[in-house]
């Protein structure tokens, strides 16, 4: 759905809480009742700390989860404005803008979803899976892959609302030993059960691994609604910065560039062009 | 007290305030219009529109440095033909003045894009990109040989009354010299300045952060560059200049009024924030009203300089 005039907004915003809940990766929520009654999952909202110049842009976050008037991100500290982040206090104020994008797609009820997401992936399938949960009477699945066992962010309340979750470590401290790839071979079920429209996936995680993962989806036939990332300047359609390739509608060959913030950040796995995509 | 009069003239377009968008920063324009009201602008400076449709450069298109960023967009855009029956049409509906950024590769594509649209009464002027740093052919070849330029303007002046603003590249060795050439080309107005040529490596990958390698730098970071063009090429020339360059507030652009810029567009600041616009607007009267200005014009080039200064 392209971004429609009503539903975007842009406020300063009280910060309400700021939690490091693993090392490096932080829970933020932020009291925005308009932004609460309209985020949808996939969607994602631009955060600035309004009096700084350093840095300059604003970046982009997932909706992890809203709770009433209440929204909340996950994002993992890595560079100068998540570390400003990070330092965030109770009643300090973001520039938040958004909901951004298009989100993703939910199926028919009775369909079974099979949600993956690598390392801070998470951050983007989570308020899917609270959605999912809250609706699907088929089961739910969450294929979870992290490098090490102390990245992995606590689900025990979608656990608890009929989760199923399988975790692969890239230290094997937990799950299976191995990456997410892994998991798609070995706990799912056979090739001609994809075959039908039974089943969805969704994925998000770094490129590498949306990459081998769109791979081994196309062999076993799954569709799929991956959910992507871009370098990002303004997030709402006007800087172009965030594009990234697609095989063209008539000629496959033909590269055609899309914008992952108004045209996404989901799109079908099978429209894009994986070599064209940075790792 | 009477009211602050904020309207200026540029290139025979009466604008109700000196602030104005920047051309590739506020799309279509359309863009904007879930966060301010359009008819507040004191004009619209869309992207720019090629005869036909560009799909623009490879990403990574875009990384930010310090006090800005670097872009290499490529001039994607949806060309001219898409633009007047679909854009234009919706623009009309807002009370705003629109000028067109027009861009080609060559003399004879910019003449028709002017002829062509020249036709439209929703296109209240034109700003001439002859200073894209970004694609290989045509626009920068014109924005850095004077003789090219002027040439160019005269060869558009013949095609349209319409006001014609060219838009400079801060990239050449005498920036007077292009805006005087500009002005002998019968050009209405110029825009200074467009981005600056400049590269970003990462130095963990050893890789150029941007596909093109190099882009073009915008942000507060060329706003002194931006400045000190804008006051060499106004005292010389005798047309309007409009001043861009890292304008995020009201007292950025007030800088540029001093420096002699008759107008000021807001570019990078839009993405920061999609209002940025109306927050230097409010900005700038907030200065005007605090310093006692009835008139936005008594700004412009009133710049205090030493009497014995060295130059």
């Amino acid at each position: 759905m392209p971004l429609t005039p009503h539903n975007t907004h842009t406020a300063l915003i009280p910060v309400l809480s700021n939690k490091e809940i693993v090392p490096g990766i932080f829970r933020m929520a932020f009291e925005a009742p308009l932004l609460a009654a309209e985020a949808r999952p996939g969607q994602f909202v631009m955060l600035s700390i309004p009096p700084t110049h350093d840095p300059l842009l604003p970046r982009p976050f997932a909706v992890f989860n809203v709770d009433g008037q209440h929204v909340e991100v996950l994002y993992r500290r890595v560079g100068k404005g998540t570390g400003l982040l990070s330092g965030m206090r109770t009643g300090d104020l973001l520039r938040v803008l958004g909901p951004l994008g298009n989100g993703f797609t939910l199926p028919d009820s009775s369909v079974t979803s099979i949600v993956v997401a690598g390392g801070i992936g998470i951050a983007s399938v989570h308020f899917l899976l609270v959605h999912l949960l809250g609706r699907q009477t088929a089961p739910t699945t969450l294929l979870y892959g992290v490098r090490s066992h102390r990245e992995i962010v606590s689900l025990h309340s979608l656990e608890q609302k009929g989760l199923l979750i399988r975790v692969a470590t890239e230290d094997g401290q937990r799950g299976v030993k191995g990456t997410v790839i892994d998991l798609l071979s070995t706990t799912l079920p056979r090739t001609e059960d994809f075959s039908t429209t039974t089943v969805e996936s969704f994925v998000c995680g770094p490129p590498a691994m949306l990459r081998a993962v769109a791979g081994r989806m196309k062999g076993l036939g799954m569709r799929a609604q991956f959910s992507m990332e871009s370098r990002m300047a303004c997030g709402y359609g006007v800087c172009q910065g965030c594009v990234i390739p697609f095989k063209g509608d008539e000629d496959p060959r033909q590269i055609k560039y899309r914008k992952v913030c108004t045209e996404g950040p989901v799109f079908a796995a099978e429209e894009i062009y994986w070599d064209g995509i940075r790792e | 007290m009477t009211k602050i009069n904020t309207t200026v003239s540029i290139a025979g377009l009466s604008l109700k305030t000196p602030v104005m968008t920047a051309s590739g920063t506020c799309g279509y324009g359309l863009e904007l219009t879930p966060y301010l009201d359009l008819s507040r602008l004191g004009a619209l400076v869309v992207k720019g529109i090629s005869l036909e449709p560009r799909p623009g450069n490879p990403p990574p298109r875009i990384v930010e440095t310090s006090g800005g960023m670097l872009n290499a967009i490529g001039l994607e855009n949806i060309g001219m033909e898409a633009f007047v029956t679909e854009t234009l049409p919706r623009l009309r509906e807002y009370e705003t003045v629109v000028i067109v950024n027009i861009l080609g590769e060559s003399r004879e594509e910019y003449g028709t894009l002017v002829d062509q649209m020249s036709r439209h009464e929703g296109v209240d002027g034109f700003e001439v990109n002859v200073s894209c740093p970004n694609v290989r052919r045509g626009g920068i070849a014109f924005g850095s040989d004077p003789d090219m330029l002027e040439k160019l303007v005269r060869f558009l002046r013949e095609r349209t009354e319409k006001p014609l603003i060219i838009k400079l590249s801060p990239n050449v060795t005498d920036i007077v010299d292009m805006a005087k050439r500009a002005e002998a080309g019968g050009a209405d107005g110029l825009t200074l300045i467009n981005t600056i040529r400049g590269m970003s490596i990462d130095s963990e990958s050893r890789r150029p952060h941007l596909a093109t390698v190099v882009g073009g730098l915008s942000g507060p970071a060329i706003k002194p560059v931006a400045l000190r063009m804008v006051w060499e090429a106004a005292q010389q020339v005798s047309i309007p200049v409009i001043g861009v360059g890292g304008i995020l507030g009201g007292e950025d652009a007030v800088e540029f009024l001093i420096a002699g810029a008759s107008a000021v567009q807001v570019g990078t600041a839009h993405f920061r924030n999609p209002a940025a616009c109306i927050e230097v607007m409010e900005g700038m009267e907030r200065y005007l009203e605090r310093h006692g200005i009835q008139d936005v014009r008594d700004l412009i080039g009133s710049i205090q300089l030493e009497p014995n200064r060295m130059t």
